[in-house]
């Protein structure tokens, strides 16, 4: 501000402060933070002061673990159950195990799986459907319904969403007792959750604090009851006292089994808001027939307990259950309002500890995996340029098992009953969305190459297409693949269109281990080396870095541009990034530093931006985005007389652009990982029968759709030698290593990952309107330069 | 369903996305002589429309954020009032940091990246409010070097204002994968990564990046680790960045910022959003 003083160091900081005050700047401003009162306690729960007072006596024991790291899988473990990629166990007893997943859609699960013996106890399966189908009629924002379930599996099994927040018990026992506030907001979610639990005809039996989970925007009620063994809690005993002591009504202390309904959840609850409310059990703690007497007989402990809430929980305590209020009338006795989003329900401390607990989720493997090394013969530097692996350590994550929610069905249904099998070559393509050309197309080519094969006088069976629409929907995507991959005689997949139905599909296959090839998704993320994800994908085009990269190359060999612009458009980020990453790198390989722009997403006026470029002087232009932004660009540049070489990749090549820009398309130069097939006379039977079928020539990515699933009909046909129908779960590796020539030329696969080895990215330049091919983009930075 | 706890998480899992990303990139060739590079040029700003609406996969959830422009700050008094309420000091970083001296930049700081890649004080633009960053450590110690961290928030005069950051933020890693902070520090191999609202796991704030690399100081030993996340509410960007030092653990700093990141996030969140 002040042009006097002298300029602080140069620094970008971020990083660190100026040495010294400027002269005359007011001083510092102290942090908000900084200032907060009181002794900042740590983010990880700390041992109490032992100076503290007044000390809460310990909780009784309970059953869930204490806090602690998620633990790596057993060598004997499962790698998935139904839908969900397992990443570590959360816990383990007598009954089962409870497993930490993920789901297709990337949700956290926590998968409880009852061990078989227990699960054939008598009723055990009956009990626990039951149970399932009441929880899922359970809605509210407060508790967590079961949506994953399936009662008949040898091992029957549970999910919920994982909420990764301390419980209730652990909160307290870190932080003292909740202020009065919270404690209201607290009781009157946990009774909505508990009149959710209660309408839906299920009593929770087990209200505790170690059952309620702490999150920013509220608590929730997790563990309904619901496929309990009888080693847990002997729901259906009646000699046996059921839940925690501590936390349980005098008729559940008695084992009065005929008394036990809803008005015990709501004595619980008054347990566990006194808790809450003083940090100590109301009944006290010790010997748990000491505490089942103090239940029954004496008055609880309410000592500390605010004024107003006095009422209520003595409402709530009181010993005859008809005495109780309903969990309705418990909210509308504490009129708090709901938490609501705001996240200042919890004290700070707190909602530190969640979100302590949140960051340590962070280190779980299997985010977004990426690229790791490859055997690539070609493009040179392509090794320098894969992504690393992020291998993080499962260990550092935390939190206890916790049931919530999901969105997916997650339940897989035993096999159908044996019947005549089948040989079904699966389609999953966009046949209806916004890349419903390149589906259409590639349905197509698929039906051809089975329709060639059917043809066949000596054909050993008869191959069948089947097609599963996603729509280009990511949210569809898995879905989609779950129709082909659950048909067991679907022996190999073609698709998806898209690079996000794709990313979407990919762990079904791979869970089912059902190969999938695509001809059109081109992100990075599908193909990694990592043991869980892309182990059955193939694709016969490059990922879009190395698309990118070839475009400068492209460029490289057929300019002589010093300072070549590249411009990402943020509307697909994850696509121009990519592109423009690889156009980067690969210009910087040819010792060219580009002229870079990065432009948000819905941008109109690139004229301005444009404008800008080429006065500093531009002399070739690469743009990393969509249709609609290369369409306003070419037009921009077509203003501005720009004469140097204007490129752009796979999402713009198409006819929308050459519509949309009319003229000022012309010139412009398009890499795609297709081939024309009018110009290769290998492909003239496949042009052919296209026409005969269809009416018209094939579409682009119809005559690569039509090869690989010849590729794949030929290497079943080879496994199907002798009569054996091929185990599909073998395939992909044989496909993978499998060099074939087809009729738009050679596909090459690297063994381990299933990307092209080859580089796949063919130009086109656009000439009257159309797109006229030119050739296969360089490998590398090109030896010699352009004119 | 929205559980505000996943909004949190999922968008720490697409920061951790960002970092793994960042991890690989760092063999980049020098890109030659830098010859006149463009200067950091404030971005053409009043022609672009926000970007609310990404087109090419529309997701089924919106942010759970809706702002009331009646407390969109419009004065740099208001801009002044909302950037130090938001900003993280060392609480919001973790138990084991504090303030550096002096906690806060000066008035009027505002650094920019040179054609030489080298950062070099600036004048801040007329689009921007205001804009702090506090700065916050955790000193030295036997065995552990000095580990320097900052937040900084802007806020701007528009949305798009901030949207054109975003992008120039991106912009400055590619153009400088190699960039010089002062005298005995400079950062390499750097890679950034966007991340918009419903991309790559975040569903937390409207518009997200990261941007990763080596961090380098001649009074250490060896190259460390370097991250700088940044998201966007509205008009206002919240940035952490985190520069490793010897004996701390990549793990734990990635933790403090995320964690800083997404405290900012939300003071910024309640800072602008509607009450109802």
């Amino acid at each position: 501000m002040s042009p006097a003083a002298p300029p602080p160091p140069p620094d970008r900081e971020p990083d660190a402060p100026p040495p010294e005050p400027p002269p005359g700047a007011t001083p510092p401003e102290r942090d908000p933070d900084a200032t907060r009162p009181g002794p900042t306690p740590g983010a990880t729960p700390l041992p109490r002061d032992p100076g503290a007072t007044p000390s809460p006596p310990p909780l009784p024991p309970e059953r869930e673990r204490e806090p602690g790291a998620v633990q790596p899988l057993l060598a004997s473990d499962p790698s998935v159950i139904a839908g969900y990629r397992l990443l570590g166990r959360l816990g383990a007893g007598g009954m089962g195990v409870v497993y930490l997943g993920r789901t297709d859609s990337g949700e956290l699960a926590a998968v409880k799986v009852t061990h078989a013996d227990q699960a054939d106890q008598p009723d055990f399966r009956t009990r626990f459907r039951r149970e399932v189908e009441a929880a899922r009629r359970v809605s509210s924002p407060w508790a967590v319904p079961v949506t994953g379930a399936d009662p008949d599996a040898p091992e029957p099994w549970l999910a919920t969403a994982f909420v990764p927040g301390p419980s209730l018990g652990e909160a307290v026992r870190a932080h003292g007792p909740l202020p009065a506030r919270s404690v209201r907001i607290l009781g009157g979610a946990i009774a909505r959750a508990l009149a959710a639990v209660h309408a839906a005809g299920l009593v929770h039996r087990d209200v505790k604090p170690g059952n309620v989970l702490l999150a920013v925007d509220g608590p929730r009620l997790i563990d309904f009851g619901i496929a309990r063994t009888a080693e847990e809690t002997a729901l259906t005993a009646t000699d046996m006292v059921v839940g925690t002591p501590g936390f349980l009504a005098p008729e559940q202390a008695e084992a009065r089994a005929d008394e036990i309904g809803p008005a015990s959840d709501v004595f619980a609850l008054g347990c566990l808001l006194a808790f809450a409310a003083t940090g100590r059990p109301p009944f006290g703690s010790g010997s748990v027939d000491a505490l089942l007497y103090r239940t029954v007989h004496d008055e609880p402990d309410l000592a500390g307990v605010p004024d107003g809430l006095l009422d209520p929980l003595r409402a709530c305590l009181a010993k005859s259950p008809a005495d109780r209020p309903t969990a309705e009338q418990v909210t509308a006795l504490l009129t708090e309002d709901t938490p609501g989003t705001a996240a200042d329900w919890l004290p700070a401390p707190v909602v530190r500890t969640i979100a302590e607990r949140s960051t340590r989720m962070l280190a779980l493997p299997d985010i977004e995996p990426t690229h790791g090394g490859t055997s690539v013969q070609n493009p040179a530097g392509r090794r320098k340029f894969l992504l690393a692996t992020g291998s993080v350590a499962l260990a550092a994550a935390a939190g206890v098992g916790i049931w919530t929610a999901l969105t997916d069905d997650g339940g897989t249904k035993a096999a159908p009953p044996p019947k005549k099998r089948r040989w079904i070559i699966g389609v999953q393509a966009d046949l209806t969305g916004p890349a419903k050309e390149l589906g259409i197309a590639q349905e197509h080519g698929a039906r051809l190459a089975v329709d060639h094969f059917n043809a066949r006088a000596d054909k050993p069976f008869t191959l069948e297409l089947k097609v599963s629409d996603d729509a280009g929907d990511r949210y569809r995507a898995a879905a989609a693949a779950r129709r082909l991959t659950t048909d067991p005689d679907v022996l190999g997949v073609l698709g998806s269109t898209s690079d996000y139905t794709s990313q979407e599909a990919l762990p079904v296959y791979d869970e089912a281990r059902v190969p999938l090839i695509t001809v059109s998704a081109g992100l990075n993320l599908l193909t990694v080396n990592d043991k869980t994800q892309g182990r059955t994908i193939l694709r016969a085009c490059p990922p879009h870095p190395f698309a990118g990269m070839c475009l400068a190359y492209y460029v490289q060999a057929k300019t002589r541009s010093r300072r070549p612009g590249i411009l990402q458009e943020r509307t697909d980020d994850t696509y121009a990034w990519q592109y423009i990453g690889g156009a980067n790198f690969a210009f910087r390989q040819g010792k060219i530093a580009p002229y870079p722009r990065v432009v948000p997403a819905g941008l109109t006026d690139y004229r301005s931006v444009l404008a800008r470029m080429t006065a500093d002087g531009i002399d070739a232009y690469v743009h990393c985005g969509l249709t609609p932004s290369a369409v306003l660009a070419a037009r921009a540049l077509k203003e501005l007389g720009f004469t140097g070489m204007k490129v752009a990749g796979q999402h713009v090549f198409g006819p929308r652009f050459l519509k949309e820009a009319g003229d000022a398309a012309e010139g412009w130069i398009l890499g795609a990982p297709v081939v024309d097939p009018t110009t290769r006379k290998e492909a003239a039977a496949f042009v052919a029968a296209h026409r005969a079928k269809y009416g018209t020539g094939p579409a682009y990515y119809a005559g690569e759709a039509y090869d690989v699933v010849n590729l794949l009909i030929q290497e079943v046909v080879k496994k199907a030698k002798g009569g054996e129908r091929p185990d599909r779960t073998t395939l992909t590796p044989v496909l993978r290593k499998v060099r074939y020539e087809g009729a738009m030329g050679g596909y090459v696969f690297n063994h381990e990952t299933g990307d092209p080895d080859a580089v796949g990215t063919f130009m086109y330049v656009v000439e009257g309107g159309r797109y006229k091919p030119l050739e296969f983009a360089p490998a590398g930075p090109p030896a010699t330069r352009g004119t | 369903m929205t559980y505000g706890y996943g909004r949190v998480l999922r968008s720490c899992c697409a920061l951790l996305a960002g970092g793994l990303i960042l991890t690989g990139c760092s063999g980049s060739e020098p890109g030659g002589n830098d010859n006149a590079r463009p200067k950091s040029s404030p971005a053409p700003s009043a022609s672009a429309r926000p970007s609310a609406s990404p087109t090419a996969n529309p997701t089924p959830t919106r942010l759970d954020f809706t702002p009331d422009p009646a407390r969109a700050p419009r004065t740099e008094a208001d801009a002044r009032r909302l950037a130090l309420a938001v900003v993280a000091g060392p609480d919001s970083w973790g138990p084991d940091y504090v303030a550096r001296r002096p906690h806060h930049s000066a008035p009027g700081y505002w650094p920019v990246l040179s054609a030489q890649c080298t950062w070099e004080t600036g004048t801040r633009p007329a689009t921007v409010l205001h804009s702090v960053t506090a700065y916050s450590e955790i000193p030295a110690a036997a065995g552990k070097g000095p580990l320097q961290v900052s937040a900084t928030v802007t806020v701007h005069r528009t949305e798009t204002d901030a949207d054109w950051e975003m992008a120039q933020t991106l912009e400055e890693a590619l153009r400088c994968p190699d960039q010089r902070l002062r005298e005995g520090e400079r950062i390499s191999g750097l890679i950034s990564l966007g991340n918009p609202f419903g991309v790559g796991g975040n569903f937390t704030a409207a518009d997200s990046l990261g941007e990763g690399g080596k961090y380098h100081n001649d009074a250490f030993g060896g190259p460390q680790k370097y991250a700088w996340y940044q998201s966007r509410v509205s008009q206002v960007t919240v940035a952490v960045v985190a520069k490793g030092a010897p004996g701390h653990v990549d793990k734990d700093i990635d933790h403090a910022q995320v964690q800083a990141l997404v405290t900012m996030v939300d003071r910024a969140e309640s800072q602008l959003e509607a009450q109802s």
